[in-house]
């Protein structure tokens, strides 16, 4: 995952500094606590981390999935259609412009504190990327593809599952690195409001009873979880589409 | 009967774009024929209209008005017999070299059978790519991509191919290269041949006949018959009559500009 060591250098050297400086001016914990403090936090809380994470990571991957279904068929249509288009992304363009945070306590309140509420709050920030990613990509299928396709077969529905799609799966994939990012701030959202279990409910809970270092270690974990999420994502595009990522060489990006 | 019948009769063609006080006339009344086996290039300058005329004869796009007729019959979109080339190699990015070759077949009927792979390796060999099939687009160069493109578009035994500056992106030498062997191999294939180019060298290198495309709205204002031997290849362009034909097009050339400078 660190293909960069550096980075991990720049992380250490970064914790042993906040470590000297909280030593140094005698920082309270309840303010800003020692990196080892919060690792002690961490240590101590033990076995309850695996039902946070799992907590969190369901509604991210729920939330994220929910995304997908939704965000793919409207992208289609926002591609397929100019009055589809007008009709649809400015409701999108209200909807991403509008905080979260002040939508989430409607949706918790309408759908209650169950996975399925919060899944919607995650949901509801993924799917913008999605869609206009995946919508920018079938758009920008080069023209002589689509007709080098139709002089064999003039098909539409072929068009699209085998030249549009392929060709916007490099455009999908940004698309989704962001949407994972985003559906871990929704879930995290959507705990805070929702009270009860996760990584944003301990962040939350623990800064109500000043316990700051715990606070610092659910948010050290929150961060992970969405860095290994968000590796995931480029990973699966290595995997199952290796040509994506080396397609402006193919003489497509200048058509 | 059929014999006949030229291979492309394009009668009267105009096209209009837009309507109203808008409407920009594109083409106007432009008639040709192109004979059996013969190589024609359509020579304009570019926004000359000679890529929408290629798309009217791929059946890509439909004439305001006019008749077009492949091999007797009305063109009403793209057809089985006719195939295309483009100034891009247009070749897919996720599909290997053997593949992007078969696509005209996979794309309309799946998976191609053992015959047809075997013809596909035949003409990747034709076109000089042999031990390359299962190489990435990407790992070839711009000359080797639009070889691949070649390949594609005879794998379905056209009568009738179409060249929309296929060698345009590509530097001079491996231009001329590429211009001498696709002849060759189109030629071999007995395939009626129809370039669009802005280029009077490459079209006088390539054609029997040279029609070019000018004027606002444009037409067909002159045709040259180029008088060389076939096959075509590096000694041709030191020809005399290749050197006459490129000065008999060019002042055709000068003149429409002339004269488009003159309204």
């Amino acid at each position: 995952m660190f293909k960069r060591p550096i980075a991990i250098l720049v992380l250490l050297a970064a914790f042993i500094l906040w470590e000297l400086a909280c030593r140094v001016f005698d920082v309270p914990s309840y303010l800003l606590p020692k990196p080892s403090e919060v690792i002690v936090a961490a240590i101590n809380f033990g076995g309850n981390w695996w039902s946070a994470i799992t907590e969190t990571f369901l509604t991210v991957m729920c939330g994220f999935g929910l995304a997908l279904l939704i965000g793919f068929p409207l992208a289609i249509l926002i591609s397929h259609s100019p009055f589809a288009y007008r009709a649809i992304y400015p409701f999108l363009v209200i909807k991403q412009s509008t905080p979260i945070v002040a939508v989430a306590p409607i949706i918790i309140v309408v759908g209650g504190t169950g996975l399925v509420a919060k899944s919607v709050v995650a949901a509801t920030v993924a799917i913008f990327p999605i869609v206009v990613a995946t919508a920018t990509g079938l758009m920008a299928t080069p023209k002589e593809f689509l007709e080098l396709a139709r002089s064999v077969h003039d098909h539409p529905r072929k068009a699209l599952l085998r030249i549009r799609l392929p060709f916007a799966v490099r455009y999908i994939f940004s698309g989704l690195r962001v949407a994972i990012t985003l559906a871990v701030i929704g879930a995290v959202v959507a705990e805070f409001v929702s009270a009860g279990r996760g990584l944003g409910y301990l962040v939350y809970s623990s800064t109500a009873f000043m316990n700051t270092p715990m606070a610092f270690a659910a948010l050290l974990v929150l961060g992970f979880l969405g860095l290994v999420l968000f590796s995931l994502v480029g990973i699966i595009q290595a995997l199952l589409f290796p040509w994506a990522s080396e397609m402006p060489a193919a003489g497509a990006a200048d058509a | 009967m059929l014999a006949a019948e030229p291979a492309i009769a394009c009668d009267g063609i105009v096209k209009v774009f837009g309507s109203g006080t808008d409407a920009l006339t594109i083409l106007r009344d432009a008639s040709f024929v192109v004979r059996h086996q013969e190589f024609v290039s359509i020579l304009g300058s570019s926004g000359s209209g000679k890529s929408t005329l290629f798309r009217f004869i791929a059946g890509l796009l439909k004439p305001t008005s006019g008749h077009i007729k492949i091999l007797g019959r009305e063109v009403e979109g793209p057809r089985d017999d006719v195939t295309l080339m483009f100034q891009n190699p247009t070749l897919f990015p996720w599909m290997s070299v053997l593949d992007n070759v078969l696509f005209p077949i996979s794309y309309r009927f799946g998976r191609p059978t053992r015959e047809q792979q075997a013809y596909a390796r035949d003409l990747i060999a034709t076109v000089g790519l042999a031990g390359k099939e299962k190489f990435s687009p990407s790992q070839l160069s711009g000359g080797m991509q639009q070889r691949v493109a070649l390949a594609r578009s005879l794998v379905r035994h056209p009568r009738i191919i179409l060249l929309d500056e296929p060698f345009s992106a590509l530097d001079e030498m491996l231009r001329e290269n590429l211009a001498i062997d696709v002849h060759r191999i189109l030629s071999k294939a007995e395939c009626t041949v129809v370039l669009v180019t802005h280029s009077i060298s490459e079209a006088v290198l390539l054609s029997d006949r040279v029609l070019i495309l000018a004027g606002a709205p444009a037409s067909i204002t002159d045709v040259v018959a180029v008088d060389l031997p076939r096959p075509r290849t590096v000694a041709t362009l030191d020809h005399p009559a290749y050197a006459d034909a490129c000065r008999t097009l060019r002042a055709a050339m000068r003149r429409n500009f002339q004269e488009a400078a003159d309204v």
